[in-house]
């Protein structure tokens, strides 16, 4: 294993909750710099791998390791980490700078040194000029950017991100995004990030963890675990996606979709002549044809437009199937519910699924 | 039905009041015997008051008693709040429950039992008997008011602490106390206040030579008849616990004080 | 293992509760469980208590019609004073309750302060009020309607009423939380199924007080059964509850009585505290069925 390079690894965790297994058997490894994303839905035990990378929770089994030290029986105030709370946790009773300057002061950092350290974190987060106020002063922003300088502000080898985008609305939220991966690049800080929000992983990530049940079901770059998912969990939590089902041909090469008779790469997924393969088609990989062209035949049974694309909702011999097509798209004219219409998509955008 | 209504409210405060002032009223008066409306202005009867060796002590006792009785009463429920705030299950409530449960037990009942605890573990000196007994019954609105208070606290604050360094005793110093010491003074002065007009404990700790003020305005009461030495002995403590109620709105707010009755 | 390992955690927990467990079970729990125990044995004139074990006292206060007496007087007071508090403090606490918070605030300390302040000066006031040469006599006198002085202390009646004015406040703050803390929209939805004030008043607004009535009374109830000084001053040489029992065998030495008293006082008290939970049931708006 490559400890000198990681900054956090997991070995081997596994953490239980009285029967309830939230953590099981999990191996992470986070290089220096890197943005990691651990995505998935409530209950998959990302939360709990972030806090037992803290120190807040202490694994039954297996092993957690910060730059290479053994850290799995330290507690929190002993390692080297800085966390961002889903709420912010702000200390109320003191002000933005002693907040951001808390860390030092525990630290042993003399008072005119954490004083400039705190101001320089608060000019990073662009909010130099409230440093005198107090935590309920600012808005929902200020209070992140506050929470994000006073964890930085201690250089950590590793940056703890629990859900810090959640309390703030939509718009705010897509601001800070860009706002914390840039930062997050300038300092290149190794970061851990918690999130069930799919479009938050995708734009901050460098690689997503897909979690379900305590396991990482998939790992990899943005683009990789969106174009490429491995199995019909990540490939439905992780954005929409059409299944279609299928069944492998001669040597295993290819498959058949058993709807419309395309025939699909297999790419790495292996099998045997005949077995059945599950596939799937994000739905802005579909195209909708007039009728008589080529693909499968379905009827439009509804139109949601929704500004940039437009959904349309379709039946294809009982199955529903959905494509997103660009507004204003051409293919779009004279489109009703009701319509019959082919469906149909480039085999090279088809991707077979494991089964679990 | 609106004019019953405030009717019924008016003679409320009324008869809680009224007893209150005329006491307060009477201690300035300038005669001999109780009379009401007070013939003449006079301070004599505070004089009195504090020229009683017996008055003087049992009022010097009873703070005292009071303030030793309700810093162990704030330290201890501190404690037990901050160890059992948070934690659910059977155990914790019954656990929670023995240290609120002084609030409603009959206090004359844990008089005569510490009474005779202390007899039969070959006795305790009067004044100390009285301390753990006012703190036993101090301790209820600590817990009550530090557990609140420790509740409207939030959890991720102190793993933000520790996550920036702090130490177990660093998150109580600098994280937890600025947060709920409002609850603590709050349950503190209670305790405080509880303790210096307590009766029935006191009734049976109180030795010869070794009482508080409450039990001597009372012996006074039932042996001596109406002084009016014990007029000016009520007005000082009421006195005293409007000096209280000002001081703590002032640092811990009026809703508080309300509250923690 | 060094310092700084996560069982710590575990230790701090018990090193901050033991303080405190021991204080309150030493002497709280455990001079309680000695106090059944002295109940149980025979007087001594000697000792504390006798050598044997008997249920002599349990005996003679089930079976004594003195002691019967005493305890029906007591459960009757206690329920006068109950009723009297509920009366006014309901009356008072619907008053107080709609007021601006800062105003109701205010108006809750005034009934909130005098708590603070010892029972035997509050009753002391009702003595220079209702006395011999209290102010009522003696406006009564100078107004020439009486000749010799009304005696209004040293009765049932006396003890009842002064008992009343000292637990009203309880009560009155006990109903105020609770009021407040129902949701307007349930007695505006009443309203919008055509109920008339009265009638939400005893379908809404009264069934969801209940956990705060159910507090005052039990809160009064209980406190009346220790006001010895209270009942002593108010109520004379003659008029006796249990908790006079309780002293008078103190002061007679009669330690193992004196405990067996408590006892039936305690039983009392959860007795009147069992009825009172079982008529409110307040548990039924504070989601425990």
């Amino acid at each position: 294993m490559n400890t000198k390079e990681s900054v956090v690894r997991l070995s081997q965790v596994t953490k239980r909750f009285g029967q309830s297994v939230a953590v099981d058997q999990l191996d992470l490894d986070i290089g220096e710099g890197s943005f990691f994303s651990l995505l998935g839905p409530s209950g998959c035990g990302k939360t709990t791998s972030l806090r037992m990378i803290a120190g807040f929770e202490t694994p039954d089994e297996g092993d957690v390791f910060i730059r290479g030290q053994n850290v799995t029986r330290i507690v929190p105030h002993k390692r080297d980490f800085a966390m961002v709370f889903q709420n912010f946790a702000l200390f109320p009773h003191m002000s933005v700078a002693e907040n951001v300057a808390f860390g030092l002061k525990m630290t042993g950092v003399g008072k005119a040194e954490r004083e400039q350290r705190a101001l320089e974190a608060l000019a990073m987060v662009r909010l130099p000029q409230f440093a005198d106020r107090y935590p309920k002063q600012l808005s929902g922003g200020q209070q992140q950017r506050v929470a994000i300088a006073r964890a930085i502000v201690m250089r950590p080898a590793v940056l703890l991100l629990d859900e810090p985008l959640g309390a703030l609305d939509k718009n705010l939220r897509e601001e800070m995004q860009v706002e914390l991966r840039s930062l997050q690049q300038d300092l290149g800080i190794a970061t851990v990030f918690v999130t069930h929000d799919q479009e938050e992983a995708l734009t901050l990530s460098d690689t997503i963890a897909v979690m379900r049940d305590g396991r990482i079901e998939q790992s990899g770059s943005p683009s990789d675990v969106y174009e490429r998912p491995v199995n019909r969990f990540v490939a439905t939590f992780l954005g929409a996606s059409n299944l279609l089902r299928g069944r492998i041909l001669g040597t295993g090469k290819t498959a058949r979709i058993d709807a419309s008779g395309i025939a699909i790469p297999l790419g790495d997924a292996t099998g045997k002549d005949g077995d059945e393969v599950e596939i799937a088609i994000r739905p802005e990989r579909m195209s909708v044809q007039p009728q008589g062209a080529a693909g499968v035949p379905a009827v439009i049974k509804a139109i949601v437009y929704k500004g940039a694309t437009v959904s349309l909702y379709c039946d294809a011999s009982g199955e529903e199937r959905v494509v997103f097509v660009p507004g204003g798209h051409p293919s779009l004219i004279g489109l009703k519910t009701g319509a019959s219409v082919v469906l149909n998509f480039d085999p090279a955008h088809a991707v077979p699924l494991r089964s679990e | 039905m609106r004019g019953l209504l405030i009717a019924l409210t008016g003679f409320s405060y009324v008869v809680v009041l009224l007893p209150i002032l005329i006491v307060v009223v009477t201690a300035f008066s300038a005669s001999e015997f109780f009379a009401f409306p007070p013939k003449g202005f006079s301070l004599r009867w505070f004089e009195a008051f504090f020229a009683s060796d017996s008055m003087r002590g049992a009022f010097s006792r009873s703070l005292q008693i009071a303030t030793i009785a309700s810093i162990l009463a704030t330290v201890l429920g501190t404690m037990a709040s901050i160890a059992i705030a948070r934690r659910k299950g059977t155990l914790f409530n019954l656990v929670q429950g023995m240290f609120i449960a002084p609030l409603i037990f009959p206090a004359i009942v844990l008089g005569l039992s510490l009474l005779i605890f202390y007899k039969s573990i070959g006795g305790v000196p009067d004044f100390l008997g009285l301390v753990i007994a006012h703190s036993v019954l101090g301790l209820p609105f600590v817990v009550r008011s530090v557990t609140s208070s420790l509740l409207a606290v939030d959890p991720a604050l102190e793993e933000a602490g520790q996550s920036l360094k702090a130490s177990p005793v660093d998150v109580f110093i600098f994280i937890i106390a600025p947060l709920i010491w409002p609850g603590m003074l709050a349950g503190g002065i209670f305790a405080f206040i509880l303790s210096l007009g307590e009766l029935n404990t006191a009734l049976f700790l109180t030795g010869p030579g070794v009482t508080t003020l409450p039990i001597e305005i009372f012996s006074y009461l039932q042996f001596q008849g109406g002084q009016l030495v014990i007029a000016a002995a009520s007005a000082i403590q009421v006195f005293m616990i409007i000096a209280i109620v000002l001081i703590a709105e002032r640092l811990i707010g009026l809703k508080r004080i309300v509250r923690s009755e | 293992m060094g310092s700084g390992l996560s069982m710590n955690r575990q230790t701090a927990f018990w090193a901050l509760l033991a303080p405190p467990l021991l204080f309150v079970g030493i002497f709280f729990v455990v001079p309680l469980l000695n106090l059944f125990w002295v109940s149980l044995h025979g007087a001594s004139s000697t000792e504390l208590f006798g050598s044997n074990l008997s249920g002599e006292n349990y005996y003679r206060i089930l079976t004594d019609s003195f002691y019967h007496t005493i305890i029906l007087r007591t459960l009757w007071a206690g329920m006068s004073i109950m009723l009297l508090c509920l009366v006014l403090g309901y009356a008072t606490a619907y008053v107080i309750a709609p007021l601006p918070p800062r105003t109701r605030l205010i108006m809750l300390l005034l009934l909130v302060a005098p708590l603070m302040v010892s029972n035997v000066i509050r009753a002391y006031g009702w003595i220079a009020i209702l006395g011999r040469q209290g102010v009522v006599n003696s406006m009564l006198r100078s107004t020439g309607l009486i000749d010799g002085p009304l005696l209004l202390l040293n009765s049932f009646e006396a003890v009842a009423f002064g008992l009343m004015t000292i637990l009203l406040p309880y009560m009155v703050v006990s109903i105020v939380n609770a009021l407040n803390s129902i949701d307007r929209q349930y007695i505006e939805a009443a309203q919008s199924l055509k109920a008339n004030p009265v009638r939400s008043f005893i379908y809404v607004v009264w069934p969801l007080s209940s956990p705060g009535v159910a507090s005052g009374t039990l809160l009064v109830f209980l406190l009346t059964l220790s006001a010895y000084v209270t009942i002593t001053l108010l109520g004379g040489p003659r008029m006796k509850l249990l908790v006079s029992l309780v002293f008078d065998s103190v002061s007679g030495f009669r330690w193992p009585l004196a405990a067996a008293l408590s006892f039936a006082l305690l039983t009392l008290a959860l007795v009147v505290a069992g009825l009172i939970l079982a008529l409110l049931r307040p548990g039924r708006v504070q989601g425990r069925g």
